[in-house]
């Protein structure tokens, strides 16, 4: 029952890294999803927290930029939120009613972190001047085959654009920025490399709460600007 | 590309000034905010309407305080600007 709650899993056909834990002892299993849960809220609560500043943003500057930053939050947060949420409920479920909703909730969530980076990259597509970064950020969505590999590539565009940016400003709010979208890209090759060893699991997900830290520095920094 | 300011980048400019000094002429904010004299006039005048700054009379001059609105209004433009930046979008 508990085995396919590795819904970061890129083949849902192999074994998970909870199924393999779960062969050696529930209670691991136990304190892996708990691990996994608490780590996924604290995300979205920082998500959130960017999406309000960038709320904030929107209504003082009137920017499309913002508004679409604080929509990619938002989604962003609200997909780790639910994942967060849906974790304890499913694995209540009976094995084949919990197979079909932990494939549903899998899509859900990472269809949903998907539209966040694309929200994030339209943000920045939205501001370039040249076409040819337009051209590259569309030839993105049309070269990916999966939605967890989609996720890895518009991370890289995010990565790559916000290192230009900081070449330029050399601005420390924006090298946070720039190392939480890296442990976000970080943390889903993560999830990819953990059909191969289960601790990488849990180590994309550390990934990702490093990255919510960074963000979350840059908001305190920003709060106590006078 | 030469970039130009944003009113909003303006309106910050001028409150700034006055804030530094705590109370600023019309002369220092021109020169601080690199504003013709015309264009500063329109601007202290829509800013005193909407509450942000005051003014005060001293003898057959007169200078430009910031509201306890203009101060808040300040530090949120700030915060946002910093936020902005962080980002790598310039305000």
């Amino acid at each position: 029952m508990l085995n396919s709650l590795g819904m970061k899993s890129l083949d849902h056909s192999s074994t998970t890294p909870i199924e393999e834990l779960g062969a050696q002892s529930p209670m691991r299993v136990l304190l892996f999803l708990g691990a996994d849960v608490l780590m996924e809220a604290a995300c979205s609560i920082v998500s959130f927290l960017v999406a309000y500043y960038a709320f904030r943003a929107y209504r003082f500057l009137g920017e499309g930029f913002f508004k679409l930053l604080y929509l990619g939050f938002l989604a962003l947060g609200s997909a780790m939120l639910f994942r967060a949420s849906s974790i304890p409920v499913l694995v209540k479920l009976a094995p084949p009613l919990a197979v079909q909703a932990i494939k549903a909730a899998s899509w859900i969530v990472e269809g949903v972190r998907a539209l966040s980076y694309a929200l994030f990259i339209a943000a920045y597509v939205k501001r370039a001047e040249g076409r040819g970064e337009r051209a590259l950020a569309a030839l993105l969505l049309l070269i990916v085959p999966t939605i967890e590999l989609l996720c890895v590539f518009m991370l890289i565009y995010l990565v790559a654009h916000l290192s230009m940016l900081l070449a330029s400003s050399r601005n420390l709010d924006l090298a946070l920025v720039l190392l939480g979208f890296a442990c976000l890209l970080a943390g889903h090759v993560l999830f990819l490399a953990s059909a191969a060893a289960p601790a990488l699991y849990l180590a994309g997900h550390l990934a990702q709460l490093v990255g919510s830290a960074m963000f979350l520095a840059m908001l305190v920094r920003v709060a106590r600007t006078r | 590309m030469k970039r130009y300011r944003s009113r909003l980048r303006i309106v910050a400019d001028i409150l700034s000034i006055i804030a530094s000094e705590g109370r600023a002429g019309p002369t220092r904010i021109m020169y601080g905010a690199n504003l013709s004299h015309e264009r500063l006039v329109k601007y202290l005048k829509r800013l005193e309407e909407l509450g942000l700054i005051k003014s005060l009379k001293m003898g057959d001059r007169t200078a430009y305080e910031l509201t306890e609105k203009g101060l808040d209004f300040l530090a949120e433009f700030r915060r946002i600007e910093a936020f902005s930046k962080a980002f790598g979008v310039e305000v």
